[in-house]
């Protein structure tokens, strides 16, 4: 599905050349919940940035379903994105002057498609907002605007599920309301999930985390694995 | 101790033998409490001498039948009732702590470290059990578990605000 | 207390883009503004200047009713201790002994001056000595006719002089550039008096006498007594007057030159507006922080009033500067296209300069006090949190501004010239209601045109309502006015030809040195080709005062039926004074009104005339008055025809009639004029208007499509979070630059349509309007609807250009962390 190769990005500040990501192996198998955790600054955010093509590292690849998208243009990146990508943020990023119904169908739009009928509803009521088509953000909660921005990121089936700090903004009942909603998407759809974060509660939900610190992978636990605690101690400041 | 609380709530619910209360606590509990037999009936001798349970008779495979008496029922709401303190020093951890402070223990921060790694495989255990119980419809448990998390949660906060100080 | 002007500076500078446009905004509209004073201030300055020279420095003429007078008459009539000095000439037409295709290309107007070193004419001499008696004529002549100073010229039947002086062309002597413009003009040429009087054999015969009264006399008892004295003999006096409003009809120029100021200036600083309004909202929190710090609502208004000092001063300077450029070649442009001749004139720079430094720097801080009023008054907490209470002041504001602009409409439907500009007020109050109306149209136009990028661009207009309103009015004001300049240079040649046609008086008019003797218009009528002739009276140098109490002079033609003009408006009532219809130029200088009684100084003395009607008429474009034939023989003591005005048969009949008049009058015709010249004449006047005028209306939508442009930058990076989701979820570049060009569109077409519907407005008022021109017919020329429209899209398309660019270059990852 997912294929990261000798991954690095490193940012200009001025005559400075900061490292952000110092090579990055890894790979995300299909219907897989890939955790990737690290303290802030980590460099986490930044890889899930590329993976989504919204940006492009200064050397290595980014195979998806076999396509390196690092080669390609940006408009390229961007058709891929549309089609095969969903997106999440940690501030959720509605487009204030669209409706609920209207920010959900945002991404079909842009590619020029429709909502397949009832297809909104679905989603809707798979988050627990039915009813709420009509509505514009701000009349809605954190948790309901995520909800929402879940929502979108479904709405075009994407192959895989990029979500970036999804918690970050919210409090523990609402985090875990999103989390529990991630999980059942990952569970009942098989939905390839990504997610970016530094909550380990958050990464209980994952099948596989990637521990992420200083711009490298530190190491990688599944479940299974016994210093699984261990490891995730150290990272968690 | 609430396992004579939880006996006399799956007794309200119908009249069980001793087997069936095991099974019918583990249901509960799923699975994470277990429950050896000789404690069962140690426990149902208790009530049955407090007189917060009888045995009218045997079911057909000759087993002893427990029924609650309303005394049972007086006690189990009594119980119910009564609110939960939280004290101080109920956390061993608490006292571990005290302890360690008094002696100038050198290993304080393992000591911390290792309470911590504990309590995150805590944490990762409960929300992949959260996880697997999606959609099996144990709503009181999640509840429960989503207790277990917030106070795991600051539980490692005040963990982090020890080991730094 | 920040106040230090480097804050102020990286405030303002903050965001260059708009910083930039904002600039470019005032700078084009100083400059525009200055270089229309100077335009303007310059002209009428060449035409004060020109009237000046005319007038000379002479006080008085005194003229016969007959062409020609013997000086033996003014004997005894001259006090000497009240004239200081006199000057009397003889015009006499001539022809110059050169080689050329037709006689009419060598006739000459001859003047013969008494005196070459009086104090009353001036000559600006470009060659030799203007005070040494002898032949002078101007740089046209000589170089047409070969000559230089020295040289001798003959002329036919008369006889030879030697050229002394070579003066420029200007308000005394005029000569023809070319050889065809010869056709139908004289040369003029200056010689002494005596030697006219010999070679035309008019033995102390003199054309007119004028002088300088002493200084310290009461020149209007003076004028009196002379009145008196001449009073039943062929001779007058008239107070010599400067007007050249006969000849020049400017004040529509003038007009225009105000309005194109006054827009470019109000569009400018509403780019202004738009721009601090927006700075100062999006710095509320910022200001909150600061006034929670214990800044004043003062001391806010000082951080921001040094920004805007910033941005107007830097502005003004600049565009003071191409102003003034600006202005040098208008005036270029206006004196080829008005002025025949080359004259040397002073551009006038330091007064346009000064008023324009002032305006400039004053406007912004109009534009501003608004927003800076908010800003003195920005909530700390509400701002803080990020809450706005503007929603329920909005609605009233709303409210407040429906019922003002309602009121500025209605204003602006009185027939009043300038109460036009209270329609334009009103149109920029009511816009955010037209927006919302015009866009029930254009939105489903664009989403069909752009698809979902369509709708998607109709709704963030949305999210900044006020500010594309504002802009789109804008534009509005420039496209309406384009479209509403650009009708009336279209249909003023037609017009103008249909007045002239129509008010002419005939196909030829001649001018004869003596007066027409009725066998002499018999004669003529009985010319091969020749449908009608009549003679008619031209009084000239009928003087009277202003209401501001200058003295202005206009020529009283005589008629029988009313073939020299149209009545706009007539009386029923009677008076005992005798009738009078006047010019409608005339009329307004006067400050008169019909049915007014109005006192001139003619011929006959002070006389009082009855304003009987107001005409419209194409001699001296309307500064004249019309009285009948019998008016003018007794009420204003003029006997004698110069005129006749003669209708042919067909065109061809023209070069016809017009040998029949050389061969019989040749030597004593003084002008011929041909009605179709004159249409000629002044269409290509106004050709040469026509590109100046499409030049600064284009200049004007220019300015306001730099509206669209900052309001676009504006926009988008509001919502730079917006656009950076929109990518992340699956926007390419180009539908982000559609988008944003779309909403450009949007805004620029509500503009152009709004734009287009008040021009369409403006035309329809004007052509019912007392006050404006009559030619000015209601219709909508296509060629007008083609600049209009397709200046305000194409404008907008480049406008919108730009900001699409920079929208879609937004960082996605940079956009989504922002905040």
């Amino acid at each position: 599905m997912i294929n990261v190769s000798e991954l690095k990005k490193e940012y200009k500040t001025g005559k400075e050349t900061v490292p952000v990501l110092k090579g990055v192996d890894f790979s995300v198998k299909e219907g897989e919940f890939v955790c990737i955790i690290g303290p802030s600054g980590s460099g986490k955010t930044t890889l899930l940035h590329l993976l989504g093509g919204l940006d492009t590292p200064s050397s290595g690849s980014i195979q998806l379903d076999g396509t390196d998208i690092t080669s390609k243009s940006e408009k390229m990146r961007t058709l891929i994105r549309r089609k095969d990508i969903g997106l999440i943020f940690q501030n959720y990023q509605l487009l204030p002057t669209l409706t609920i119904y209207e920010n959900i169908v945002f991404p079909l739009h842009a590619d020029g498609k429709k909502a397949p009928s009832g297809k909104v509803e679905e989603l809707l009521e798979a988050v627990d907002l039915a009813g709420y088509e009509k509505r514009f953000p701000n009349e809605l909660s954190g948790g309901q605007q995520q909800r929402v921005a879940i929502a979108r990121a479904l709405i075009h089936e994407p192959s895989i599920l990029l979500a970036d700090e999804p918690t970050g903004n919210l409090d523990r009942q609402r985090s875990s309301d999103i989390l529990d909603l991630l999980a059942t998407f990952h569970q009942e759809r098989k939905q390839t999930i990504v997610m970016v974060t530094h909550d380990m509660f958050a990464a209980g939900y994952a099948d596989r985390i990637v521990l992420f610190k200083d711009g490298v992978i530190e190491a990688e636990v599944t479940r299974e694995d016994e210093d699984y605690a261990k490891f995730l101690s150290r990272f968690m400041a | 101790m609430s396992v004579k609380h939880s006996l006399l709530a799956l007794l309200y619910e119908k009249s069980r033998h001793g087997y069936e209360l095991k099974t019918g606590f583990e249901e509960m509990v799923q699975g994470m409490w277990p429950l050896n037999a000789g404690q069962v009936y140690t426990t149902l001798d208790r009530l049955e001498r407090d007189s917060l349970v009888e045995t009218p008779g045997h079911d057909k495979k000759d087993r002893k039948l427990y029924t609650i008496t309303t005394a049972g029922k007086e006690e189990l709401w009594t119980w119910l009732e009564d609110p939960v303190g939280r004290s101080l020093f109920k956390d061993e951890f608490y006292f571990k702590f005290l302890c360690a402070n008094q002696v100038s223990y050198e290993n304080r921060q393992s000591m911390i470290r290792n309470q911590k790694e504990t309590m995150i495989k805590d944490v990762l255990h409960l929300t992949h059990l959260k996880k697997q119980m999606m959609g099996s419809g144990n709503e009181t448990m999640k509840l429960l578990i989503e207790g277990a998390l917030l106070h795991l949660e600051a539980d490692i906060k005040w963990l982090d605000m020890i080991a730094d100080s | 207390m920040l106040s230090s002007f480097r804050v102020s500076w990286r405030n303002i500078t903050r965001h260059k883009k708009r910083f930039l446009f904002t600039l470019i905004a005032i700078v084009l509209g100083v400059s525009v503004m200055t270089g229309m004073l100077i335009a303007k201030s310059t002209f009428a300055n060449i035409m004060d200047e020109q009237e000046r020279i005319a007038a000379g420095n002479a006080d008085f003429r005194i003229q016969g009713t007959k062409a020609f007078f013997s000086s033996n008459e003014l004997e005894g009539l001259l006090d000497q201790d009240q004239v200081k000095e006199g000057l009397a000439t003889l015009t006499k037409q001539g022809l110059a002994d050169i080689e050329t295709d037709s006689p009419e290309q060598a006739t000459v107007k001859f003047t013969g001056l008494s005196d070459f070193q009086n104090g009353m004419i001036e000559l600006p001499v470009k060659e030799g000595d203007v005070t040494e008696e002898g032949l002078i004529i101007t740089e046209n002549a000589a170089a047409l006719w070969g000559k230089e100073v020295g040289d001798l010229v003959s002329f036919q039947n008369m006889g030879s002089l030697k050229i002394t002086a070579i003066v420029n062309e200007g308000g005394i002597l005029n000569s023809p550039k070319t050889m065809e413009a010869a056709q139908f003009r004289d040369f003029e040429a200056i010689v002494p008096l005596d030697i006219l009087q010999e070679w035309s054999g008019m033995n102390r015969q003199i054309t007119e006498y004028r002088f300088q009264a002493e200084e310290g006399l009461d020149q209007q008892a003076l004028l009196t007594d002379y009145q008196n004295a001449l009073a039943g003999t062929d001779l007058f006096v008239q107070p010599i007057v400067a007007d050249t409003k006969a000849y020049n009809d400017v004040e529509g120029m003038y007009f225009v030159f105000d309005l194109i100021a006054i827009l470019s200036i109000f569009i400018s600083a509403f780019i202004a507006f738009n721009m601090i309004n927006t700075s100062i909202l999006e710095r509320n929190n910022e200001i909150a922080i600061m006034k929670s710090l214990g800044y004043t609502g003062r001391n806010v208004i000082q951080l921001i009033f040094k920004e805007i000092l910033f941005l107007a001063s830097i502005g003004t300077v600049l565009g003071l500067g191409i102003g003034v450029w600006l202005g040098i070649v208008v005036q270029d442009v206006l004196i080829s296209a008005i002025v025949t001749q080359n004259i040397t004139y002073q551009v006038e720079i330091l007064m346009p300069v000064i008023i324009s430094a002032a305006v400039g720097i004053v406007f912004p801080f109009l534009a501003a006090a608004m927003p800076l009023y908010k800003a003195g008054k920005t909530p700390i907490l509400e701002a803080m949190s990020g809450h706005s209470r503007e929603i329920t002041l909005a609605n009233k504001f709303n409210l407040v501004r429906v019922i003002l602009g309602v009121a500025c409409t209605a204003v602006g439907l009185i027939d009043n010239v300038w109460a036009f500009l209270f329609l334009f007020i009103g149109l920029v109050l009511l816009f955010p209601l037209w927006m919302k109306l015009i866009q029930l149209v254009t939105g489903p136009m664009l989403r069909v045109l752009f698809g979902f990028l369509g709708k998607q661009a109709a709704r963030s207009l949305k999210q900044f309502e006020k500010r594309n309103a504002n802009t789109a009015a804008m534009l509005a004001i420039g496209v309406s006015l384009a479209l509403f300049m650009s009708a009336a240079l279209e249909t003023l040649p037609e017009g103008m030809e249909k007045d002239i046609r129509a008010t002419f008086g005939g196909d030829i008019i001649a001018e004869k040195e003596t007066a027409w003797e009725d066998s002499e218009i018999d004669a003529i009528r009985n010319m091969e080709g020749i449908e009608s002739a009549d003679a008619y009276a031209e009084v000239p140098n009928v003087t009277w005062y202003s209401p501001s109490g200058e003295l202005r002079e206009f020529s009283i033609l005589s008629f029988e039926d009313s073939s020299m003009f149209e009545l706009i408006e007539v009386t029923d009532q009677t008076s005992d004074s005798p009738p009078i219809y006047i010019g409608d130029r005339a009329l307004a200088e006067m400050g008169a009104a019909v049915g007014d009684v109005f006192t001139f100084h003619t011929p006959a003395g002070e006389t009082d005339f009855f304003i009987k009607g107001v005409v419209q008429t194409a001699h001296y474009s309307g500064y004249a008055g019309f009285a009948e034939d019998a008016i003018v023989r007794e009420s204003l003591n003029w006997p004698l025809n110069y005129h006749v005005a003669i209708d042919v048969a067909d065109e061809e009949s023209v070069p016809m009639a017009l040998a029949g008049l050389r061969v019989n009058y040749g030597e004593s015709i003084e002008t011929i004029d041909l009605m179709e010249l004159n249409i000629e004449q002044a269409k290509s006047g106004l050709s040469g208007m026509n590109d100046l005028m499409v030049g600064l209306l284009i200049l004007v939508i220019a300015i306001s499509a730099i509206g669209i442009s900052n309001t676009l930058f504006m926009n988008t990076l509001e919502r730079t979070k917006e656009l950076g989701t929109m990518r992340a979820l699956g926007f390419t570049k180009s539908q982000v630059r559609i988008m944003i060009i779309a909403e450009g569109l949007l805004i620029g077409i509500t503009g152009v349509i709004a734009g287009t519907l008040y021009g369409i407005l403006v035309i329809y008022l004007n052509s019912v309007s007392d006050q404006a021109p009559a030619f000015l017919d209601f219709s909508i020329p296509r060629s007008s609807l083609v600049i209009a429209v397709a200046g305000g899209i194409v404008f907008t398309l480049l406008a919108s250009w730009i900001p699409s660019h920079s929208a879609s270059q937004i960082s996605i990852k940079e956009a989504i962390n922002y905040e």
